[in-house]
This record gives C-alpha cells, structure tokens and sequence, in this order.
C-alpha cells in the first residue's frame, strides 16, 4: 500500500480482469475483421490494412466508452464495483489499441508511397478554419496523446508523486481525450460514408457516457447538502446502533467533505470518507480485521486513529465524536491526519444498542 | 472522489455533453457524401 517503485503487484483478481479483457479485445478485433471480410472482401492489401485502421478503432473507441462508463455505474450499484478494480489496465490497453489503429495507418500511406501526403493533410492551415474539412486525425492525434499520458502516469509512483488530487485533476483529460474521439470520427469517417451504423455508435457511446455522469451527479447531490449542525456546531448522526456493525454511516459537513461514521462493535470512530490511495468511498466499505478497508482496492485503516497498519504509512484525517443524550454526534472539524479520536461507547449505551428502547 | 471533483463533474458533463450534442449534429447535418 505504501510509496516505493515497485513494478505491478499482480494478484490473481488482477490476472483474471486482465485476461478477460484481453480476451474480449481479441474476440471482437477477430470478429470485427470477419464480418467486415465476409460483407466487403478486400481487393488487395491496402483494403486489409483499412479494415484494421477500423476495427482497432472501432474497439479503441468501445473500449474507451466502457471505461469512462465504469465510474458512474460504481456509483449508482455497488455490483459495478469490481470493475474499477484495476481500470488503468483497462485505460493502458486502450491506449495500445489506439496506438496500433494508427500504426495501420501509418502502414497504409507507407504501403502507397504516400507518407508526405500526411504531413501535408495535417499542415494544410487552411482547413483548421473549417468545420467540415477539418483536419480530423489532428483531433485523433489529440486523443492519442492524452491517452498516452494517461497510460504513462497510471502506476502508482506517479499518483504518490503527483499526490492524489493532482494525479486525479490530470486524469479527468481523459473526458476531453473522449471529446476529441468522438469529432475525430464524426468529422472523419462519417463524412465519407453513409451508413448510419458510426453515427448510431457515436451516439450510443456517448449518449451512455453522458447520461450515465448526469443520472450519478443527480444522486450524488444529496449526499453534498450537509447535515443540519446542532447548536454546539456538532453533527448528529443518529443512534449508535442504527449504524451497523462494521458499516459507516456518511455524512457531510456543510461545504466540506463527506465523514465516514464507523461502529466495530462497541468501538466509534469517524473518519474523511476519501481513501488516501485514490480518494475512494471508504465509508461505503467495512472494517475487516479491525481496519476501515476501502471498497476500492482493499487500502485499509485503523479505526481509533485513520493510520495504515505497519510498515504502511498513509493516514487519514479524523473527527471527535461523542454521544450526546444517546445520539452520537461528529464534529465536523477535521483533526490532523492519525490523531487518535474513536471512542468505545459508554457501558451505560451498549444496553441501548442491544435492547433500543420501544414505544410502550 | 473530493468535492471538488463532484462539483467540477457537475459542471462539466451538462457542458460537454452539450457541445458533444452540437458537434455531432452538425457534422451529421452538413456532411456530403461522396457519389456512389
């Protein structure tokens, strides 16, 4: 869990995503070039080379939709949740998909002896004042750079490096590495041929994208509203027992960050609900072996004081809580990252989180 | 994911999502294919 160059740990959950992702990669390139051959034959070599400059961008594109629809699914089911596992594999095979559909077409004008005919579209300075005509592979060369950036800083080392909120404000390029795509082909390919098959995929695939972000950031509104502080300034999370075991209740601080509320057994503890690994949702993860463990990619932390068990040294911020009257509250100050602040409920509580009392 | 980020998201898709919407239409809208 913690910083140090080392190559990718893989795991056996890692070998499985990876291998079911290459595997559909393969399959649809395969089935991809099948059915265009069996639909349009090519004539010669230059119409073989064609059909792969469209099938791995067809699958780059895909691949690309997938990805970015990934996050928003996380959010609104946590059964999406094993996808985002090891998304960077995914996002870095996208990344070399792209990279050999222009390899193909870098192929396809050396084949025809016709290499400084690309310079020469991609310098016309002309055609960067139109709409139509536009010089289309500058927008995919674009997209290819961003996504080249993205494969090149999605170790680890960079995201400690960078530190997480700057890792992950360079990451979202990726959405405008998507933008460029889907011009590159609207203005590319589209304007060449007529079936309406790219414009029904440019709109599935971002149409999915688009409503997917939008459905996710509408149910993510409540959770920003922050709760009502009581007079104290204090947040009232409720009975302690009506967080469960080894669950978090979430709530806000208003205009702050999201607090993870955890009960293990008789112990309280509140922590920020952002992981330090990728900034992900621990509070809708569960204390395994007496550490907070995020859903995301397993980073875990102490209860009683938000630090990564020996010999990982991440730490989260913490909140005092307290129960009030037989409500637990959080004061939604944040303390210093690993400053001890969970409590063990009172003895005279624990009746009340056994037996809560019952309207007579 | 931070605050900050949910609200740079919620900012940003409706606007994306529209230019995308634009780009796309009109590059459908205008395009000439060539004769068959």
């Amino acid at each position: 869990m913690s910083v140090g160059f080392r190559a990718v740990q893989w795991n056996r959950d890692k070998l499985v995503y990876d291998g079911i992702l290459l595997c559909a990669v393969a399959i649809f390139l395969a089935a991809f070039v099948a059915l265009h051959w069996r639909l349009h034959p090519p004539k010669d070599h230059l119409e073989a080379i064609d059909t792969g400059i469209r099938a791995t961008g067809t699958c780059a594109f895909l691949m690309l939709t997938v990805i970015l629809c990934i996050g928003p699914l996380a959010r609104l089911s946590p059964r999406f949740r094993p996808l985002l596992y090891n998304r960077r594999h995914f996002g870095v095979l996208t990344f070399l998909v792209a990279a050999v559909h222009v390899g193909f077409l870098l192929s396809w004008y050396i084949a025809q002896h016709n290499l400084p005919n690309l310079g020469a579209e991609l310098t016309k300075w002309e055609d960067y004042g139109k709409f139509i005509g536009f010089p289309f592979k500058t927008l995919g060369i674009g997209a290819l750079l961003i996504l080249f950036l993205m494969a090149a800083t999605s170790h680890d080392f960079w995201l400690a490096f960078l530190t997480p909120r700057v890792w992950k404000s360079l990451h979202m390029a990726l959405y405008v590495a998507y933008a460029l795509v889907v011009m590159h082909v609207a203005l590319g390919i589209m304007q060449g041929e007529g079936t309406m098959l790219i414009p029904l995929m440019l709109v599935g695939g971002a149409g999915s994208v688009a409503v997917l972000h939008l459905v996710a950031g509408w149910r993510e509104r409540t959770g920003d509203q922050g709760n009502a502080l009581n007079a104290d300034g204090w947040i009232a999370v409720g009975p302690p027992y009506a967080i469960p075991d080894k669950c978090a209740r979430i709530v806000a601080a208003p205009g702050g960050e999201r607090i993870a509320v955890f009960r293990d057994g008789t112990q309280i503890g509140a922590l920020t609900n952002l992981c330090a690994h990728q900034n992900g949702p621990i509070g809708e993860g569960r204390v395994i072996d007496g550490c907070v463990t995020c859903p995301w990619h397993g980073y875990q932390y102490r209860l009683q004081d938000g630090c990564a068990p020996a010999p990982f040294t991440e730490k989260l911020a913490t909140y005092r809580v307290r129960i009030n009257s037989g409500l637990l509250e959080v004061d939604p100050r944040p303390l210093p990252p690993g400053t001890p602040a969970g409590i063990d409920i009172p003895r005279e509580a624990i009746s009340e989180i056994l037996m809560p009392k019952t309207a007579m | 994911m931070r605050r900050a980020h949910r609200t740079t998201h919620r900012l940003l898709w409706p606007v994306l999502s529209l230019a995308l919407a634009l780009g796309f239409s009109l590059a459908l809208m205008w395009r000439v294919l060539p004769p068959p």
